[in-house]
């Protein structure tokens, strides 16, 4: 056997090696990017995407992107945090489940969602939604207002 | 800004270098004195396919990647059995691919304006049935298919680009009508074009136009029991050319049984399957092969040629790569931005999956043989450019779908000054007291 065939049948299993290393690549790299498309479809396809905060008049005119699980107090490590309100150090929560934000709450006594009080374990949030808590009041929204619109 | 589409494709850019280095570079101690042609072809190839997603990173970010990688594989692949059987095949193949790639950043530039298309439906329309009319008058016979035409001595297979013409066709005539009355005229149309190819004997293209025609109008209408009516139509046309047309009887014939007449029209695949079947699993290694004795080994039979020197299960990788372009094509097609856009990379997709289709299963003796290339790696420079083509219509489709997602992402998700209002709330709160 010349040297060249042997290197050439060695060669095969290289190229062999090298298709199927290929294909794993794109197979991993195209199932993470799909479920990033996805992700993001479903971000999209979400009702509410950022609260805006009404009352008290201190922290009025306040924007809030919602994440998937946001606390919501008085205390500096929620995500929807406002310290000079009555509202306790952890007081409510807004969850991402099943496709949908929703809005849940120990201390039912002192919310209201659209003027209702709270009847449900949690309650689905929507574009427009109105939401009381303590001497708290922000609005649900899709898109943030520009700075012009707002005023 | 965080990336949709981004999935890091270094390694998969890697694995495609590295593959054609090594096999330029193992055809260079091919023939007895050492070739510096093949190490000279190699470096262009690398350096075209390098350049190429620089370009295409740089010009359409949100551009399907991975797609692109998979078809420089395949053309890689292609020009190294090209370079194998005759170095002058894989020059002028790759200056097909130059011309290819241009035509692709061109059809992705188009893309972004899918309307032009929209407009020019009707015109290509009645261009491709005016080419196709005439080559049956004006046409060169090769290959025993009369689908070749010559301009300023450059000879090129209308049909070719009368696929991609097809694509636009279908989608804009779907894009609005879904309903059968509706698409009366398409019906005709797509039964003229099929009917003008099986006069020029191009059998193979007449069966793809057919199929993309119905894979389009199943996935734009959902109507099964028309698509089961123009299938059952469509194979009784296929039944009346096998009682009509003698060339059509023969063909069938040649893959009933091709060793009956093998020292005569059975012979080409007859000795497919006998290179396929030498170069067993594992193939005979790269230069140790006859491809040679193979008819259109560097065209139609490039697969048997890919079995014989790679093996067997190499040639179920290269389909594996088809089926993921496929794959991609369709979820291109699935997040596509307008119906027309949808319809338009769904068609591409189909009509890539059914020539390949078409012609491994040709090859293989799964269906009879019809002389069509093998996308991106069979040597032509109409059927590269037209491939080349589809991938453009593709990757404008994503390039397009991509970018508006992360702007529809980023405007709803993002706060319009870059910051959030609760980072800094504390500074804030320092402010006012």
């Amino acid at each position: 056997m010349s040297a060249y065939a042997a290197a050439s049948s060695l060669m095969r299993y290289v190229f062999l090696a090298l298709l199927a290393y290929f294909i794993a690549v794109l197979i991993v790299r195209s199932v993470s990017e799909y479920r990033c498309l996805r992700a993001a479809q479903r971000i999209l396809k979400l009702s509410i995407h950022w609260i805006e905060v009404l009352e008290p008049a201190r922290y009025r005119g306040r924007w809030f992107p919602l994440a998937e699980d946001n606390e919501i107090g008085s205390g500096a490590d929620c995500e929807i945090t406002l310290p000079k309100s009555k509202m306790k150090t952890r007081h409510a929560r807004i969850i991402l489940r099943k496709g949908e934000y929703r809005f849940s709450t120990k201390q039912k006594r002192y919310c209201e969602i659209n003027g209702q009080p709270l009847i449900r374990r949690e309650t689905p949030l929507a574009d427009g939604d109105v939401v009381w808590v303590q001497d708290v009041c922000f609005v649900c929204h899709k898109m943030r207002a520009e700075e012009g619109d707002h005023a | 800004m965080h990336r949709l589409r981004h999935a890091r494709c270094a390694a998969a850019l890697r694995a495609v270098l590295f593959f054609t280095a090594a096999a330029f570079l193992l055809l260079s101690f091919c023939t007895e004195s050492f070739d510096a042609g093949a190490l000279l072809l190699g470096a262009i190839v690398s350096g075209v396919i390098l350049l190429s997603c620089c370009l295409l990173s740089w010009l359409a970010p949100h551009a399907d990647k991975l797609l692109i990688l998979t078809i420089f594989f395949l053309c890689a692949l292609g020009m190294v059995v090209q370079y194998r059987i005759e170095p002058e095949t894989a020059a002028r193949q790759l200056m097909m691919l130059g011309i290819g790639l241009a035509a692709m950043l061109l059809m992705m530039a188009l893309m972004r304006r899918p309307r032009i298309f929209r407009v020019l439906s009707i015109p290509m329309a009645l261009l491709s049935l005016g080419i196709l009319g005439a080559l049956i008058f004006v046409g060169k016979e090769s290959g025993g298919a009369k689908n070749w035409i010559s301009v300023g001595g450059i000879l090129f297979q209308p049909s070719e680009f009368v696929k991609v013409a097809l694509v636009f066709v279908l989608a804009d005539a779907m894009t609005e009508r879904t309903h059968v009355r509706d698409l009366v005229p398409l019906f005709l149309f797509v039964g003229a074009v099929a009917a003008l190819l099986v006069l020029q004997r191009d059998l193979g293209a007449a069966m793809l136009m057919a199929g993309t025609f119905l894979m389009v109008f199943i996935v734009a209408t959902s109507n099964i029991g028309a698509t089961l009516a123009a299938l059952l139509t469509g194979g009784a046309g296929a039944y009346a050319s096998y009682l009509l047309f003698d060339h059509v009887r023969a063909r069938i014939a040649i893959w009933q049984d091709p060793w009956a007449t093998y020292s005569t029209s059975g012979y080409q695949i007859a000795q497919g399957l006998m290179a396929i079947a030498s170069g067993g699993l594992w193939g005979l290694g790269l230069g140790q092969g006859s491809p040679k004795m193979i008819p259109a080994y560097h065209t139609d039979y490039i697969f048997a040629v890919i079995c014989e020197e790679f093996g067997i299960v190499f040639g179920v990788g290269v389909i594996a790569l088809y089926l993921l372009i496929v794959v991609r094509g369709v979820l291109i097609a699935l997040h596509a931005e307008d119906r027309f856009s949808m319809l338009a990379a769904f068609g591409a997709t189909a009509m890539l999956a059914v020539q390949t289709f078409v012609i491994i299963g040709g090859v293989i003796k799964l269906i009879p043989l019809t002389g069509i290339t093998m996308p991106f790696v069979s040597y032509g420079g109409s059927s590269m450019i037209a491939c080349m083509l589809f991938a453009g219509i593709l990757e404008g489709v994503a390039a397009k779908s991509g970018a508006s997602l992360e702007d529809a992402l980023a405007r709803e998700t993002q706060p319009s000054n870059g910051k959030e209002d609760g980072a800094d709330y504390e500074a804030d709160e320092e402010e006012r007291a």
